[in-house]
C-alpha cells in the first residue's frame, strides 16, 4: 500500500467519525423515588385554618400569640427553623400592639390592638394609626406565601375561595389582606370581581403551591360560632347549614389531597381537627356563672326568660352599665342563648364533626392522602374547670395574683381563643396525631413553660378586691371586640 | 517570516471562540491539543509538541528549535434529562445539544539547544457550557437554563535541562475567567416565569505557579510530572441583571415588579470567589519499537477546593451560596502512538477513565457530571516543517440518577429529580510549524 493510499484511508476513517459522532439516547424515566416517610415528612409543613391556626389571642393577632400558635409549636418540635424571617416555617407576624377586632376610638383612622388586663379590667392595649399599620407586619414583603396560612374569621368557604377582604364571607375581613396579600401574590385586575380565581392566592391555592408533605387543616369553627356569639343562632342565616358545610368541607379536603398529590406525586399527610362545643369555652357562660359574676341574678330578668341557658361574656359590660339597671332593662337576647338555641348550636357542631371525621377518613381511604383527625371537641371538653375558666374569674380565687391566675387558665382574655398555655395543649394533640401517622416520636411541648402575660408587659396597678369592685370590669369597646371576629 | 507567523498566532487566539464546556470531570477541559487528545490526553511523559505548555513544560527541553502549534477543537456536547416518574403527572425531559464550542490551544515554543528552553501557551483548561433547550419550560430553569464559564490560561514557562536526560520546568499560569449564569424565578403561587436573572462578570487576573519534570532514565522510557496550582478567581463588583419576565397586565406581573422594587431595581452588584482545582499528573511513556509507543498517566484533580460558590451581593437579601462539595478525583489515561511511516504519518489512539468529583446532591442543571469513559483516535501528517493533526474523541458519560434511598439527593424542590446522560464529540485540528 503506498503512502498516498494510507493517508487517504486514514483521512476517510477520521472524516467518517466526524460525520457520525456519538449520540446519546434519552434515559428512561427513573422510578426509584418513594414517598417521604418518617421524619422526612416534617420537612415541608403548612397549616391552614382560621384564628385558632393563626395563633389569634386576646381578640387580635400579635407576636405574643403567634409565637405559640399551635402550628409554630408543632414546627418547632419537629426541628424546623421557626425564626422570624424567611425560615422553614414562616408566619404573618404582627408586632405590638397587634391588630385586633375592636373598633378603634377613631374608626377609619386608627386600628385597635389586642386586649389586655389593665389592672382593673380588660381594655384595648393600644391603637395604631392606619398610616403606620403596615410597619407592624414584620414579614409583609416575604415573597412567598406563609407556611401558616390561618386567617382569623375564615369559614370553610373562605379557605377555598377568599383571597382578600372583599371576597371573604362577611365582605370586609381585612385579615385576608394582611395574610393572603393578593396585591403581592395574586393577579388583581382593574375591575374588582373580574379576577380569575385560579390566579389568586386563596388559602387553598397557596397551600397547594407550597407543596407540603404535612398539612394541618382546622376549619369550620367560624361556620357556627358566629351565630352562637350573636345570641340568635339561625341555621342558614348566621350558621352554615350542615348540608352545605358537608359539601364544602368535602370539596376542600378532597381538593387539598388531590391537589397535593398532583403537585408532589405523593400522598400528603393531612391532620384535621373537629369543632369544640361552645360549652367548653369561657366566652359562653352558664347563666349561674354570669349571675355569680354580677353579684346575683339580674333583677330585671332576661328578654328570653325563662329559657336562658348561657350568657355571652360581653353581657358583663352590659350589666355594668348603670343606665341599664336604672331603666330596669332585661338582659337582651343577643347576649344570651336559650336552651333551644344551645341545643341547636350543639346539634350543628355534632353534624359538622360527623362530616369532618367522615371526610377525613374517606380521603385517607382514597389513598390520596394519609389522614387523621384531632378530637379538639373532646380535648377542650376534657380541660380542667380552672383551665376553662376566664382569667378575671380566677383572679379573686388567687388573691388577685395576676401571674398565678394567668397560668391557671388555658384561654385568653377574649374567652374563645387559647392563651399561650392553651395553644401548647392543642399543639400536643396535633403532635400526637402527626407522630402516630408518621411512625415517629415528636417531643411534646412543655405547655407549662408557655407563659401568658395578660398585661402585655404594661405597667398596671396591682388589682385588689376593692379596685375590681368585686366583679370584672370590661371596657365597652373590648367587649364589642371579643366577638367581632366571628361576624 | 517569524514575525508574520507570530502575528498569525495572536490573531488566531483572539478570534477563537473560546467558550468552554465540561469535557472531563467537573468542568475541566483536558484537551489542550489535537495530538494529545488523540492520545487520550496521556501526554505528560511525551509532551513533544507545543501543548507541552499545558501537559508538561519540561518536554520543551527535549524538543528542537522554535515552533508554533495552533489547535482548534470543536466540541459538541449533549445532555439528556428524564425526570423521575411521579404518579400525579407526566415526567419532564430536557436536552442540551446542537451547539459546537471551540476550544483553543495556541503555543509558541523554542529550544535553542542550550540549557534553557521556553514557551508561551494559551489554552482553556476549565470551562462550562450547559444551555438547556426550551429554557422557558425547562424543568430545571429555577437552578439554571444557561451556564457558561470560560477560563483561559496564558502560561509562560522555562524549562531547564538539568542533565541530558532530566529537565525541570517552571512557569506561571495567568488566568482570566468570565462567567454567566441564567435562571428563572417562578411566581410562588401562579408558577409562571416571573424573574429572569443573569449573573455575569469577569474575574480579576489570577497568577499561580506551574511546574513540570521530565526524566528519561533509559532508552525508550520517559517519565513525567506536571502540576498546575489551584486558583481562586475573584469577581469584584460584578453585575447581576434581574429582569421582570412578565409584562404589565400578565398574571404575576405585580409580584415580580414589587419584588424588584423591594430589591432596589434590576441592576444588582456582587462579589464572588470561584475556585479551580490543582492538576497533578504522573506519566510514564515507553517506546517499544521505532513504530510503537504507549503512555499511561494518572491525573489527580484537587476538586476538594471547589466547595461552594458564594455570591455576596451588595443587597444582602440576594446573597446566596451554591454548595458543590466536590471531592478530589482522578483520571486514568492511556495512549498509543503508532508510526505508520516515519516523518510522514502517525496514527494514535487513547482511552480515559474519568472519575467524577461531583457528589450526588450537586448533580444539577448547572452541571450534571458523572464518571466518564473516553475513546480517542487521530492521525498526524508531516510534510517538511509542517505537521497537521486530526483527532476525534468520544466522551461518554455514565447515566446518573440523583435519587438516594428513594429520596431526591438534593431536597431543594428547584432541583429536578431524574436521570442525566451525556455524551460529547470532540474533534481536533492541529497545525504545527517548526522553524
Amino acid at each position: 500500500m503506498n503512502t498516498t493510499k494510507q493517508i487517504k484511508i486514514t483521512l476517510a476513517i477520521l472524516l467518517a467519525l466526524l460525520a457520525a459522532g456519538c449520540t446519546v439516547d434519552a434515559p428512561e424515566h427513573p422510578t426509584e423515588l418513594v414517598a417521604p416517610s418518617g421524619e422526612q415528612i416534617f420537612a415541608n409543613y403548612v397549616a391552614i385554618g382560621n384564628s385558632l391556626t393563626a395563633g389569634y389571642m386576646d381578640s387580635g393577632l400579635i407576636m405574643n400569640g403567634q409565637a405559640t400558635s399551635y402550628p409554630r409549636l408543632i414546627a418547632q418540635q419537629m426541628g424546623l427553623d421557626v425564626s422570624v424571617g424567611d425560615s422553614d416555617f414562616s408566619q404573618p407576624y404582627i408586632d405590638f400592639p397587634g391588630i385586633g377586632t375592636t373598633e378603634s376610638s377613631v374608626p377609619g383612622t386608627f386600628v385597635s390592638g389586642v386586649l389586655h388586663f389593665d389592672g382593673t379590667g380588660i381594655s384595648v392595649v393600644e391603637e395604631t394609626h392606619l398610616n403606620v399599620l403596615q410597619d407592624l407586619m414584620l414579614l409583609r414583603t416575604l415573597p412567598t406565601p406563609y407556611h401558616n396560612l390561618g386567617v382569623p374569621g375564615a369559614t370553610v368557604h373562605d379557605v377555598m375561595n377568599a383571597y382578600n377582604a372583599r371576597t371573604s364571607t362577611p365582605g370586609d375581613n381585612s385579615y385576608f389582606d394582611f395574610i393572603n396579600r393578593v396585591t403581592l401574590l395574586g393577579n388583581l385586575v382593574d375591575v374588582p370581581g373580574d379576577e380569575d380565581p385560579n390566579e389568586q392566592p386563596t388559602m387553598f391555592r397557596s397551600a397547594i403551591a407550597k407543596g407540603p408533605s404535612l398539612l394541618t387543616c382546622w376549619a369550620g369553627n367560624n361556620d357556627v360560632l358566629g351565630g352562637a356569639a350573636d345570641g340568635n343562632p339561625v341555621v342558614g342565616e348566621n350558621i352554615t347549614p350542615p348540608s352545605v358545610f358537608a359539601t364544602e368541607y368535602q370539596t376542600l379536603l378532597q381538593s387539598l389531597a388531590g391537589g397535593l398529590f398532583q403537585r408532589t406525586g405523593f400522598p400528603a399527610t393531612i391532620v384535621t381537627a373537629n369543632i369544640p362545643s361552645i360549652t367548653s369555652v369561657p366566652y359562653f357562660m352558664p347563666k349561674a356563672v354570669f349571675e355569680t359574676a354580677i353579684g346575683g341574678p339580674w333583677p330585671f330578668g332576661y328578654e328570653d326568660d325563662p329559657n336562658v341557658q348561657m350568657v355571652t361574656f360581653p353581657a358583663l359590660v352590659w350589666a355594668a352599665n348603670p343606665n341599664h339597671a336604672d331603666q330596669e332593662l332585661p338582659v337582651p337576647d343577643d347576649l344570651t342563648l336559650t336552651t333551644a338555641e344551645v341545643t341547636a348550636v350543639e346539634e350543628v357542631i355534632d353534624a359538622y364533626n360527623q362530616t369532618i371525621i367522615a371526610v377525613t377518613t374517606a380521603v385517607g381511604a382514597s389513598g390520596l392522602a394519609i389522614t387523621d383527625m384531632v378530637d379538639a371537641h373532646g380535648l377542650l371538653a376534657g380541660l380542667s374547670q380552672a383551665q376553662r375558666t376566664h382569667f378575671v374569674f380566677l383572679l379573686p380565687q388567687v388573691d388577685y395574683d395576676v401571674p398565678t391566675a394567668a397560668a391557671m387558665t388555658a384561654f385568653s382574655l377574649d374567652g374563645v381563643h387559647p392563651n399561650n398555655h392553651g395553644y401548647g395543649i392543642l399543639a400536643n394533640a396535633f403532635i400526637d396525631a402527626i407522630a402516630n401517622l408518621t411512625g415517629t416520636t415528636i417531643a411534646h411541648v412543655d405547655e407549662t413553660a408557655l407563659v401568658w402575660d395578660p398585661t402585655y408587659g404594661q405597667s398596671v396597678p396591682q388589682p385588689t378586691a376593692k379596685s375590681m369592685a368585686g366583679r370584672p370590669v370590661i371596657d365597652e369597646r373590648a367587649a364589642a371586640g371579643m366577638s367581632a371576629i366571628f361576624r | 517570516m517569524r514575525k508574520r507567523i507570530t502575528g498569525t498566532l495572536l490573531v488566531a487566539v483572539l478570534l477563537t471562540v473560546w467558550t468552554g464546556l465540561s469535557l472531563a470531570s467537573g468542568f475541566n477541559i483536558y484537551e489542550a491539543g489535537a495530538r494529545a487528545t488523540a492520545l487520550g490526553g496521556a501526554f505528560t511523559a511525551t509532551a513533544d509538541d507545543g501543548s507541552a505548555m499545558f501537559y508538561n513544560a519540561a518536554g520543551l527541553s527535549f524538543q528542537n528549535g522554535p515552533g508554533i502549534d495552533l489547535n482548534l477543537m470543536p466540541v459538541g456536547p449533549r445532555f439528556e434529562f428524564s425526570e423521575a416518574q411521579t404518579p400525579g403527572r407526566d415526567p419532564a425531559t430536557g436536552t442540551v445539544g446542537g451547539t459546537y464550542y471551540m476550544v483553543p490551544g495556541a503555543y509558541y515554543t523554542n529550544n535553542p539547544g542550550g540549557l534553557v528552553a521556553y514557551g508561551l501557551g494559551v489554552y482553556a483548561p476549565f470551562g462550562l457550557g450547559v444551555k438547556w433547550d426550551d429554557p422557558t419550560t425547562w424543568i430545571g430553569r429555577q437552578v439554571s437554563y444557561d451556564a457558561n464559564i470560560q477560563t483561559v490560561y496564558i502560561t509562560p514557562a522555562v524549562s531547564f535541562k538539568v542533565t541530558s536526560n532530566l529537565a525541570l520546568a517552571i512557569g506561571v499560569d495567568v488566568a482570566t475567567q468570565s462567567l454567566s449564569l441564567e435562571k428563572f424565578t417562578l411566581h410562588p403561587t401562579l408558577g409562571v416565569n416571573a424573574l429572569d436573572t443573569e449573573i455575569s462578570g469577569h474575574a480579576e487576573l489570577n497568577i499561580t505557579p506551574t511546574a513540570g519534570l521530565m526524566y528519561k532514565p533509559i532508552e525508550g522510557l520517559s517519565l513525567g510530572v506536571m502540576y498546575h496550582h489551584k486558583k481562586t478567581m475573584k469577581y469584584r463588583d460584578q453585575e447581576a441583571d434581574l429582569k421582570n419576565a412578565l409584562s404589565d397586565g400578565q398574571a404575576g406581573y405585580d409580584w415580580s415588579s414589587q419584588l424588584l422594587a423591594g430589591l432596589g431595581g434590576s441592576k444588582q452588584n456582587l462579589d464572588a470567589d470561584f475556585k479551580l482545582p490543582y492538576i497533578l499528573s504522573f506519566g510514564a511513556a515507553y517506546r517499544f519499537t521505532e513504530y510503537l509507543a504507549f503512555e499511561f498517566d494518572y491525573v489527580r484533580f484537587g476538586w476538594g477546593h471547589f466547595d461552594a460558590l458564594t455570591m455576596d451581593f451588595k443587597n444582602d437579601a440576594l446573597d446566596q451560596t451554591i454548595n458543590f462539595n466536590y471531592e478530589n478525583s482522578y483520571q486514568l489515561r492511556f495512549g498509543a502512538d503508532v508510526t505508520v511511516m516515519p516523518e510522514k504519518l502517525k496514527i494514535m489512539g487513547g482511552y480515559v477513565h474519568d472519575k467524577t468529583p461531583q457528589p450526588l446532591h450537586s448533580v444539577s442543571p448547572l452541571l450534571p457530571d458523572s464518571d466518564r469513559n473516553d475513546y480517542s483516535i487521530g492521525a498526524q501528517f508531516m510534510t517538511g516543517k509542517w505537521e497537521f493533526t486530526l483527532s476525534y474523541m468520544a466522551v461518554i458519560g455514565e447515566a446518573r440518577t440523583n435519587i438516594e434511598d428513594g429520596r431526591p439527593a438534593n431536597p431543594d424542590p428547584a432541583y429536578p429529580v431524574g436521570t442525566y446522560k451525556s455524551v460529547a464529540n470532540v474533534f481536533g485540528i492541529g497545525v504545527g510549524y517548526n522553524f
